[in-house]
């Protein structure tokens, strides 16, 4: 019941976005919408988890977590909308705003949905409500960064449903007919172990390509450099998540029937392959969101590679989840400030960062130390815990190369990072000259100068809410409230 | 039984409409190969159904209402609804009606063929629930799977590509059919309701790709380059 009120009224205050007829007053939508799926969230995890006959939505354990993670980062990201529009431009805002809340709605779905098969359709439904946000300013560049996202995440989401059908095979084999995740668990030994190691092949490969594992990121760093900051983060911090809870749960259920051993080692390598991956193009960008977008790969990379040395390292995954989207929030918005300061994504042309917009480009160097896995920040306490996971599980090999990939990123972001942040800033008066310079660059440009008219400098709305996800992970990374660490332990019991 | 006498010769036109749409280079012509193999899987429903209540369970009237009203909505939306909105996207974007694959014909069509022999194979390993009398949808299912793979990554236009996801879904349908008891009724329509949606997006999104660009080529679609 509360789980239908959950996923119906963002989608009322979607419905409402669509008839409001003033671009300007439109945006603020976003944030109320939040802000009552906020409240309905802390009512919803606050109750006791349910007993009883599973129904088809149901906030459980795993559910309790990512819902109210989920809520608080879209809260966050939505009291940034009405500042980034404004400084966008005049572009008609009623398909993002709808969209934005169709998506909370449907990611909503995908936390609560207890049936596997319900969890596929609401996950293919985020995929459709995000895809009109990646075209939101109706470039080619956009459009063939949108093509890519449905068609990729399309197919990818196609071979998880065969996954998912997989599993409900391996249950008729011991004629349960059930593709409830409590009866999966509960009678998980009696499951075909064949069918099994197919269904979590074909859903690794499938929500993993909505993850944005490696080799199937491809979509990833356009889908997230094309999209508006607010899309790229929600895209980056919540979006993947959902993907990773569906790879979680049919692990989860793996684990529970004792095979998890077996499929580990997929987890490590897909992990570090996705971290080898991201190591190797992050150096190499010079589209400030593509950068970004490259260091989501390595952390998806990063939760694989905790659920795959087990033990621990599951925690850690978990708590990752939460590290993980802060850190993005605060990179893509304070990245969606730069762009409009600049009027360019093309860090080439970006110099003094820290002196023309001191704020956004302060917290977008603290956030690069903070994914990076500097101590103080959130990441470097779960980035910890998977390393003793994998040494203590003797997975020392698999941990030394964890431990030289995120060096390799740490020189290949923070070269580019640091040379932006530090210097002087450019010209800002000689208008003519930076247009002669944006057309002399533009062959090599990845992104097309456009509209620093609508900047205005720094304002309120448009740093704070970076700076309540920076504070966030600033406290995470000294101190985990026990309420948090106690949800994550319940909803990984079963790996244990 | 009657049914599995049916079940199986409806699969195995289903992978030969497989092979034919990887050959045809008419985009008209594998709009209506993907037409016919979608009804086919449709009407193949009501018969995968029989096959697994048995030849002496009676039906009450409601499960047979139900089961009616999914097969015409099935064979309607996959049959019908999904090749007409093709076809227009074809007519109104006016795109060649050729579809050229980046790797020629004959490739495709022999890893094709190799991977409907892998997926045989394959399926040959896994243990069959006890109830499902027909060796076959595994495979069928697999194999399909296989050829709507090797559509998307070998066409180069933008429809090419969607009808590659088309036929992908296919196989996963087929798959779906060993399931119509564990999978219950909404999941399956929620199932064929997302395909719909999905190629409607992509439809709508097609349509922009073809006014952006003179041909709606997938090769046009390189910008975003490392």
């Amino acid at each position: 019941m509360l789980s239908t009120v959950l996923i119906l009224t963002p989608l009322i205050a979607a419905g409402l976005a669509l008839a409001v007829p003033s671009n300007r007053w439109r945006p603020w939508i976003v944030p109320a919408g939040a802000a009552c799926h906020a409240l309905l969230t802390l009512f919803a995890v606050t109750q006791p988890l349910p007993t009883g006959p599973p129904g088809w939505l149901r906030i459980d354990a795993q559910s309790r977590f990512f819902l109210s993670f989920i809520s608080l980062f879209f809260l966050i990201l939505a009291t940034y909308l009405p500042a980034y529009l404004r400084s966008n431009g005049g572009r008609s805002n009623r398909i993002l705003c709808a969209c934005l809340l169709a998506s909370l709605s449907s990611m909503t779905a995908v936390i609560t949905a207890h049936h596997l098969g319900l969890m596929w359709i609401a996950v293919e439904a985020t995929t459709l409500a995000t895809a009109p946000c990646v075209y939101f300013e109706h470039t080619q560049r956009a459009l063939e960064a949108t093509w890519k996202y449905l068609m990729l995440c399309s197919v990818g989401i196609a071979l998880a449903l065969l996954g998912t059908l997989c599993l409900a095979y391996a249950s008729l084999h011991c004629g349960l007919h059930s593709l409830l995740f409590e009866d999966l668990m509960v009678h998980a030994g009696e499951l075909s172990a064949p069918w099994l190691h197919v269904a979590f092949v074909f859903v690794l490969v499938g929500y993993g390509t909505k993850m944005g594992l490696a080799p199937m990121h491809t979509w990833l760093p356009d889908a997230h450099g094309e999209s508006p900051a607010v899309v790229s983060a929600l895209l980056s911090g919540a979006l993947l998540n959902c993907a990773f809870l569906g790879i979680l749960r049919v692990y989860l259920i793996i684990s529970a029937a004792g095979h998890a051993r077996d499929i580990q080692p997929m987890l490590i390598f897909i992990g570090l392959f996705s971290m080898a991956v991201s190591a190797v193009s992050i150096g190499r960008q010079t589209d400030i969101k593509r950068l970004v977008a490259y260091s989501s790969v390595e952390h998806m990379g990063m939760m694989a590679f905790g659920l795959g040395v087990g033990g621990v390292g599951v925690i850690a995954a978990l708590l990752h989840v939460v590290h993980n989207g802060l850190c993005k929030g605060v990179l893509f918005l304070t990245a969606g400030n730069l762009y409009h300061a600049y009027g360019t994504r093309d860090m080439r042309q970006m110099k003094g960062v820290l002196r023309r917009v001191p704020w956004s480009g302060a917290a977008f160097v603290a956030g690069f130390f903070a994914i990076t896995g500097a101590p103080g920040f959130g990441p470097f306490v779960s980035e910890v815990m998977m390393l003793g996971g994998a040494f203590s599980g003797g997975r020392t090999l698999a941990g030394c190369v964890f431990l030289a990939l995120l060096f390799f990123v740490f020189v290949g972001m923070g070269n580019t990072v640091l040379r932006i942040a530090l210097g002087p800033p450019p010209e800002l008066s000689d208008a003519s000259d930076t247009a002669e310079k944006r057309e002399w660059t533009s062959s090599s440009a990845p992104a097309t100068a456009t509209h620093p008219p609508y900047w205005a400098g720094e304002r309120l709305g448009d740093t704070l809410p970076a700076f309540i996800a920076l504070v966030l992970v600033v406290i995470l990374g000294f101190y985990t409230p026990p309420f948090l660490r106690d949800w994550i332990l319940m909803a990984v019991e079963a790996a244990h | 039984m009657m049914s599995g006498l049916l079940l199986d010769p409806g699969l195995v036109i289903a992978l030969l409409l497989n092979f034919y749409v990887l050959t045809v280079s008419s985009l008209k012509e594998v709009i209506n190969a993907v037409a016919i193999q979608g009804a086919l899987l449709g009407l193949l429903y009501p018969v995968a159904h029989a096959d697994l209540l048995g030849g002496g369970h009676e039906m009450g009237a409601v499960a047979m209402l139900r089961l009616f009203g999914l097969t015409v909505a099935i064979v309607a939306i996959k049959g019908w609804v999904i090749p007409r909105l093709l076809s227009r996207a074809v007519r109104l974007a006016d795109v060649r009606s050729q579809v050229t694959s980046t790797v020629g014909i004959v490739l495709p069509l022999l890893i094709g063929a190799l991977g409907t022999v892998l997926a045989i194979a394959f399926a040959r390993n896994l243990p069959m629930a006890t109830e499902h009398g027909s060796h076959l949808p595994i495979p069928a299912a697999l194999a399909t799977v296989v050829c709507g793979f090797l559509m998307l990554s070998t066409r180069r236009e933008a429809l090419g590509q969607v009808l590659g996801y088309i036929v992908l879904e296919n196989g996963i349908f087929i798959f779906g059919l060993l399931l119509i008891e564990a999978v219950p009724i909404m999941v399956e329509l929620g199932i064929v309701l997302d395909l719909f949606v999905g190629v409607f997006v992509m439809g709508i999104i097609f349509n922009h790709v073809s006014r952006a660009f003179p041909e709606a080529s997938i090769e046009h679609l390189s910008s975003l380059k490392e």
